[in-house]
């Protein structure tokens, strides 16, 4: 009984990482732009998240400057995205860009490749007065920090952010963005704001491996924890409703592979639940044909990696969409922006 | 919104012109235009007259060069959509921009949803929607979400959107090019709804039989210029297809007589399961296709023409039945073989399976007989025939605009066409698929494509035409069959049915 309510307890601390990145995810993609440099805003959210608290000696504000620093990421794509950038090609380079960058900097200034544990105590766990003493939820809310609350009140809040009127015009400039702009909203101020949104939940996410519950930074800190909240995203098919079972899915299964290591099953074995997750929620996804067409969106949407050029005169917009509207069908050829380019 | 009787035309262009310095084209060369409100204005013309670049000054797209734009008496400075929008001008492209996922309502509304305790209101934006669906006799259902909808309710969204933005002028760019017949007979009816609301519209078509159906006044424009300007009833087809062309054209291609020869194509007892765009599929289908004839076969759309086109194609695997080329089987053959066999295909859609839009014109002039001798030798292309093949196909067509290494997707419609037959024919084929060869295509266009046939079959080639359109029908064929349900009813002899006859046939799968 202990021992399954203290999996529980590591189950729900694993998952709140993976949450935020998956939040960050749903949100990008939903703005219509496949954010594949998720797991650099959480390394770069866990870094600075700690170097501040450690520097101001307060958390919170360590947790606000991992926040800016995951949003700095999120400008910068958003940024690309106006210029034309491939977005999927910047994404995997400021991936790798970010891991290099606090590797140099802990190498150089804070003496050391593996670990940097400065003179911090991590966030303390909020506790409930009546509750904590209980048996059973007192050890399951035990070590919960306001940052894994915050996670789930986000979750509610981005629910609620879809119905409403900027909601449904980010969800508008995603899925259509020639018929957002035909509409009057602002394409690629949606996208910015969108992509800088998804950057500081992102940055929060890393916050918490560092700041919120450890208090200290190591190498590779997010640990591939942003691409499994790209894949716990596309489990919940984006939807904030289903984004936190999906989030708890990749937490649980870590949190279940180090209970298992425990109990003498080999560790290459239990090492591999979380990824094997993320394998067959992929697998999942890919067979979902709705899924597979959504996901081929937005990669035209954000990349330009094709193997032939596309079309010469792309339609007239702001948002250098790939289509119109699928349900359009196929068009007769005709006049329609042709008419000028004999 | 009530009629306004004032004195002032809704919209008045005054001289406007647009060069494009880039290709040296003087788009619109002068264009003055009067619509009055309450009034169905069709702009017609061939292909690249100008049309749409005239309705992209107004929309803002473009910037004229000079002249002005009026909107009730008053001078207007288009910037932007938005700016259009706001002087009351709404516009409905060929291709619909609507997301997918929202509803109608979500759809109409988007930009100005209706809040409640800062939440989207959808109960509220759906009875608004259907109020305004009401109002303007656009019936729809405001709930549905808009990527469950066929085209012609999808269009219906469209118009509603711009009317939800309060557009007095509505600018309709080739409405019925996607839509079913019956679906454009509905458009029509709503069109002639709205002017009798006060609300003036923009009918851009070359169909001339709906234009004469839809409009008071017929404007007709050719090389950037307004060459014609008619009232309803004064104009006959040929009158304004002489205006848009400038010459005399054969709207009723020659048929030249003689019996048809020996027997080229068989089908028999096919059955095959609908398409995926929800066609009727077929059932217990079969005829025989002989040399020197066109076997036209009419009926409305999805009726099983595209299953029996790709069936005999080798796209579509049958459930039952025998296709034979000359006594060969053919049943179940990959779309190569029944190639090389000698049956052409000139697909029905042309973007995407009758040509390769990111590829280069010479590409696509020989991406069906690769294989052939014609084009490759021990499996290595000879890229000097496939040069060769393409600079001679562009001058017999007469593509404009083309040159063999360029990709094809800038193309206008009736270029592309010209490719897709020259490749077709080109081979000496022995049947040749002709699926709605001449949809969306403008009347010069129309005239070429219906000589490429007629000489095809002069040839001795067995045509299988499919057309939606009657009269291409009756002009081109021998015999004629309808399509009712994924049944072939006939053929006739082309002189035993008229118009009145096959439609009913159309319409009710048998006569009256």
């Amino acid at each position: 009984m202990n021992a399954f309510v203290d999996f529980l307890n590591s189950g729900i601390r694993l998952t709140t990482p993976i949450l935020f990145a998956a939040i960050a995810s749903m949100i990008s993609a939903r703005a219509g732009v496949l954010n594949l440099a998720i797991e650099s805003k959480v390394l770069a959210g866990a870094f600075v998240g700690i170097l501040v608290a450690a520097g101001a000696q307060n958390t919170t504000v360590g947790v606000v400057a991992a926040a800016g620093a995951g949003a700095v990421i999120g400008l910068l794509l958003a940024f690309a995205d106006r210029l034309g950038v491939d977005l999927v090609v910047l994404a995997i380079g400021l991936n790798i860009l970010v891991l290099q960058l606090t590797v140099y900097l802990m190498r150089s200034y804070l003496g050391g490749v593996g670990t940097f544990s400065p003179d911090l105590d991590p966030i303390p766990p909020i506790v409930f007065p009546g509750l904590s003493e209980l048996p059973v939820v007192g050890p399951l809310l035990a070590r919960l920090n306001w940052i894994v609350y915050l996670g789930f009140v986000l979750v509610v809040l981005v629910a609620l952010f879809f119905r409403t009127r900027s909601g449904r015009h980010l969800i508008a400039v995603g899925e259509a963005p020639i018929a957002a702009a035909s509409a009057g909203l602002p394409v690629a101020r949606t996208r910015l704001w969108a992509l800088v949104a998804a950057g500081a939940i992102a940055g929060i996410g890393g916050a918490y491996l560092s700041v919120g519950d450890l208090g200290l930074f190591t190498r590779n800190m997010s640990g591939d924890r942003g691409w499994i909240g790209i894949t716990a995203a596309l489990l919940a098919l984006n939807r904030p409703a289903f984004i936190l079972p999906a989030a708890g899915v990749f937490g649980f299964a870590s949190a279940a592979s180090i209970r298992l290591q425990q109990i003498d099953v080999p560790a290459n074995l239990t090492q591999f639940i979380p990824q094997g997750a993320a394998f067959v929620a992929l697998v999942l996804v890919g067979i979902r044909s709705t899924s597979r067409d959504d996901l081929t969106r937005l990669w035209r949407n954000s990349s330009r990696l094709r193997l032939r050029k596309r079309l010469r005169n792309p339609p007239p917009d702001p948002a250098r969409a790939s289509s119109a509207p699928s349900g359009a069908g196929s068009q007769t050829p005709d006049e329609h922006d042709r008419t000028t380019h004999h | 919104m009530s009629i306004v009787s004032s004195e002032a035309p809704r919209l008045e262009l005054r001289g406007l012109r647009k060069y494009f310095p880039a290709s040296g084209v003087l788009a619109v060369a002068d264009v003055s235009l009067e619509v009055a409100v309450g009034e169905v204005v069709a702009l017609i013309g061939e292909n690249g007259t100008g049309k749409t670049t005239l309705m992209n000054l107004l929309f803002g797209v473009h910037h004229a060069d000079a002249g002005e734009i009026l909107i009730d008496g008053r001078p207007v400075v288009i910037r932007d959509q938005q700016d259009a929008i706001a002087n009351g001008l709404g516009m409905v492209h060929q291709h619909f921009e609507l997301v997918p996922s929202f509803t109608v309502a979500q759809n109409v509304l988007l930009g100005r949803e209706p809040r409640k305790r800062g939440l989207f209101d959808n109960a509220e934006a759906e009875r608004r929607v259907a109020r305004l669906a009401e109002e303007t006799g656009l019936a729809i259902d405001p709930s549905r979400r808009v990527a469950d909808l066929p085209i012609g309710t999808q269009q219906r969204v469209e118009i509603l959107k711009a009317l939800a933005a309060d557009a007095r002028l509505l600018i309709l760019d080739e409405p019925t090019a996607v839509l079913t017949p019956s679906e454009a007979d509905e458009l029509v009816a709503m069109v002639r709804a709205l002017a009798a609301t006060g609300r003036s519209v923009v009918f851009i078509s070359h169909k001339l039989p709906e234009v004469q159906a839809v409009a008071d006044r017929i404007v007709v424009m050719r090389k950037g210029r307004v060459v014609g300007d008619l009232r309803r009833g004064n104009a006959s087809d040929a009158e304004l297809a002489l205006l848009m062309v400038g010459r005399e054209v054969l709207l009723v291609a020659d048929r030249n007589e003689g019996a048809a020869g020996r027997p080229l194509l068989e089908v028999s007892g096919a059955v095959a399961p609908p398409t995926d765009e929800g066609g009727s599929g077929l059932r217990d289908v079969g005829f025989t296709l002989r040399s020197h004839e066109v076997l036209g076969i009419a009926g409305v759309s999805g009726n099983g023409q595209d299953e029996l086109i790709e069936a005999i194609a080798g796209l579509r695997p049958l459930d039952a039945g025998q296709v034979s080329l000359e006594g060969v089987g053919l049943t179940g053959s990959s779309p190569a073989r029944v190639r090389s066999a000698g049956i052409a295909h000139i697909a029905a859609d042309r973007m995407h399976v009758g040509l390769n839009l990111d590829a280069s014109l010479e590409e696509n002039a020989a991406s069906t007989a690769y294989r052939s001798r014609r084009f490759s030798r021990w499996g290595v292309v000879r890229k000097g025939l496939r040069r060769r093949f393409a600079e001679r196909l562009i001058a017999d067509y007469e593509v404009r605009g083309a040159s063999p290494t360029r990709t094809v997707g800038s193309l206008s419609g009736g270029n592309l066409q010209k490719i897709v037959i020259g490749r077709e024919l080109s081979g000496s084929p022995k049947v040749v698929l002709a699926n709605q060869p001449t949809r969306g295509l403008d009347v010069g266009s129309i005239e070429f494509v219906h000589r490429a046939l007629s000489a095809a079959r002069r040839d001795g080639c067995g045509v299988l035409l499919v057309s939606a359109e009657l009269d291409e029908i009756l002009a081109l064929s021998d015999r004629i069959a309808v399509m009712y349900n994924g049944e072939l009813i006939g053929p006739y002899d082309r002189f035993e049915v008229d118009r009145e006859r096959l439609g009913q046939i159309m319409a009710r799968g048998k006569e009256l």
